[in-house]
């Protein structure tokens, strides 16, 4: 008698479905299904302060590029902050870098201590460097004094200076990440390729050109388009250090996405601008994507 | 001359690292009155614990004004424990779906594993805002908002793509000799897994969880919006919530000190393990 339910083979594709499937239902339920009723939303002139919500389709859109001009002030302070973020964290990564990968006495203690701006919040990065810059307590408006630059305190956050600050903030936040990363790729490089530069007569600078900066070609291009990410959707650092301030002078496109969210109440309007933000992150990660695989740097 | 550019680049380094460390501990350190010295003093003049048992909830005698002072009327040790629950719950989770969804990405090429890869990337470079917002709503309409297992699942939402990519790499290159030779011995798959795959990959696995845990205990977005002014109000936004209201500031400096230590011995752990790296995708530990 043949079997009425006969027993389906277990394959490897099936296997690896069932331990997929829990995943595959989080990823739905937590990443994809918000995304879908983001993008809703951004059709809708949801106002919970006025307590409105009716489809208007891309009204929002249009209005953010044709009539909103702080959609182009946030892009350009976006743009901005993620070139020199970016750029200063891959340039003090490289520099840290090539400094622990020296030998020297008490390394260990000195890799333990520069890792630990890693580990911290953004949100206590943020709330350090509060300290650090406040005008009346802070150690950078009273070094003025101690330096014999002024009678009192200065204040160091202004309009201009506070995007660059911001930039250093995040440069302390991710350097670590960066600087480790690339000493990892540092100790792969073969000996012998510097001995035989020695050898050959090269300068210390010459070798780094020669030798050890083509290997790290690569991984440089990884963390530079992984700052670029991370500087773009960065908004904790922002909503801690100024709130966008002083006036907006800080306001990037994700920090004015939260504040028309959590602030105005304006929810379709905060949902376009983040539609922006998906784009432009998305665009991104399909460039990392690229060059983490394709490309042979 | 080589040596004098590495000591400046060593000191540098320092520097650098410590300085705005230093700064916070500095004026946690002192009593309010001399918060606000011009120019500000570069090392306390009578250091104390004052802040921070006060912090803890504890009445401290202050001798400058001859009085008792009650314990900081702000939540902290309240606060502290609910980010543990938190981030004990998000990694313990976190763990058991991203352990095998790693291996299976990691060992097996599906038909639609590729896509599934390009999903995780695309959902670790979402900007945390544009999801914060509609699950917000979500939350709101689910009664989520203001409890431990709301924000939770909020955290969920950040850490799974991110812990299964980095178990991804890991076991993409893991040996499978061990493994084949459990099936061949008349193993099931399942069997294969448990008693010899999850038991080498132990170490890897407790690393992923303890990332996993540091994430969460130091999110600050989702947690502000979904926990601040509620019992299960969590760290960061404690913090967040101090520094509007309070006007001790050297309080909420021992109170930021205070929420350091974990990330600072969790550090002490990955210094030893990044140095030895099998993370090849610096993505995996990036923190929001």
């Amino acid at each position: 008698m043949a079997q009425p339910f006969p027993k389906r083979k277990l394959t490897d594709e099936r296997f690896a479905i069932i331990l997929l499937l829990p995943l595959i239902i989080a990823l739905f339920a937590l990443n994809l299904y918000p995304m879908a009723y983001s993008f809703w939303l951004s059709l809708t002139n949801t106002d919970v302060s006025r307590g409105i919500s009716k489809f208007i389709g891309f009204i929002n859109y249009y209005n953010l590029v044709f009539k909103d001009p702080y959609f182009w002030h946030s892009l350009r302070v976006s743009l901005q902050f993620t070139l020199e973020a970016s750029l200063l964290a891959v340039a003090l990564s490289l520099t840290f870098a090539l400094i622990l990968n020296e030998s020297f006495k008490g390394r260990r203690i000195i890799r333990t201590i520069a890792i630990l701006p890693w580990a911290f919040s953004t949100y206590a990065v943020a709330s350090l460097a509060r300290y650090l810059f406040a005008r009346s307590y802070g150690l950078f408006s009273s070094l003025y004094v101690y330096l014999g630059l002024s009678d009192t305190p200065v204040e160091v956050v202004t309009s201009e200076s506070a995007i660059h600050i911001l930039a250093l903030l995040f440069a302390w936040n991710y350097v670590p990440l960066g600087a480790f990363f690339l000493l990892a790729q540092l100790q792969i490089i073969p000996l012998d390729l510097y001995n035989q530069a020695r050898i050959d007569g090269a300068s210390a600078i010459r070798r780094l050109k020669v030798v050890t900066l083509p290997f790290l070609r690569r991984p440089i291009a990884i963390i530079l388009l992984l700052f670029t990410v991370f500087s773009v959707v960065e908004t904790t650092l922002i909503i801690g250090f100024t709130g966008g301030g002083p006036g907006k002078a800080t306001q990037t496109l994700t920090y004015w996405a939260y504040a028309k969210t959590f602030m105005d109440y304006e929810y379709g309007y905060g949902a376009a601008i983040s539609w922006f933000l998906i784009l432009i992150a998305m665009a991104l990660g399909v460039l990392y994507y690229y060059v983490l695989n394709k490309l042979k740097l | 001359m080589k040596k004098a550019l590495l000591i400046i680049g060593i000191v540098f380094v320092v520097l650098w690292s410590i300085i705005p460390i230093y700064w916070a501990l500095n004026i946690s350190l002192m009593y309010h009155f001399e918060v606000y010295s011009v120019p500000a003093h570069l090392f306390p003049e009578h250091p104390t614990l004052y802040n921070y048992l006060r912090s803890l909830g504890f009445s401290v005698f202050n001798p400058f004004t001859n009085r008792v002072d009650p314990p900081v009327g702000y939540p902290i040790r309240e606060a502290l424990i609910n980010s543990f629950v938190v981030a004990s719950m998000v990694s313990l989770i976190t763990i058991a779906i991203a352990t095998p969804a790693g291996y299976a990405l990691g060992r097996y090429r599906t038909r639609h594993s590729g896509l599934l890869t390009a999903l995780l990337l695309g959902s670790r470079t979402l900007p945390p805002v544009s999801i914060l917002i509609p699950l917000y709503i979500i939350g709101l309409r689910y009664r989520l908002l203001g409890t431990t297992h709301g924000i939770t699942v909020m955290h969920l939402a950040l850490v799974l793509p991110l812990t299964t990519w980095i178990l991804m790499g890991f076991f993409s290159t893991f040996p499978s000799e061990i493994e084949k030779a459990a099936r061949v011995d008349g193993a099931t798959r399942l069997q294969a897994i448990v008693r010899v795959v999850i038991p080498t990959a132990l170490p890897a696995i407790v690393s992923a969880g303890l990332l996993s845990f540091l994430f969460s205990y130091n999110e600050y977005l989702f947690s502000w919006v979904f926990t601040s002014g509620t019992p299960a109000q969590t760290i960061q936004p404690t913090l967040a919530s101090m520094w509007f209201m309070i006007g001790e500031i050297n309080i909420m400096a021992a109170a930021t000190i205070l929420s350091l230590i974990v990330p600072v011995v969790i550090s002490l752990y990955f210094q030893k393990y990044i140095i030895q790296v099998r993370l090849v995708d610096p993505y995996a530990l990036a923190f929001e």
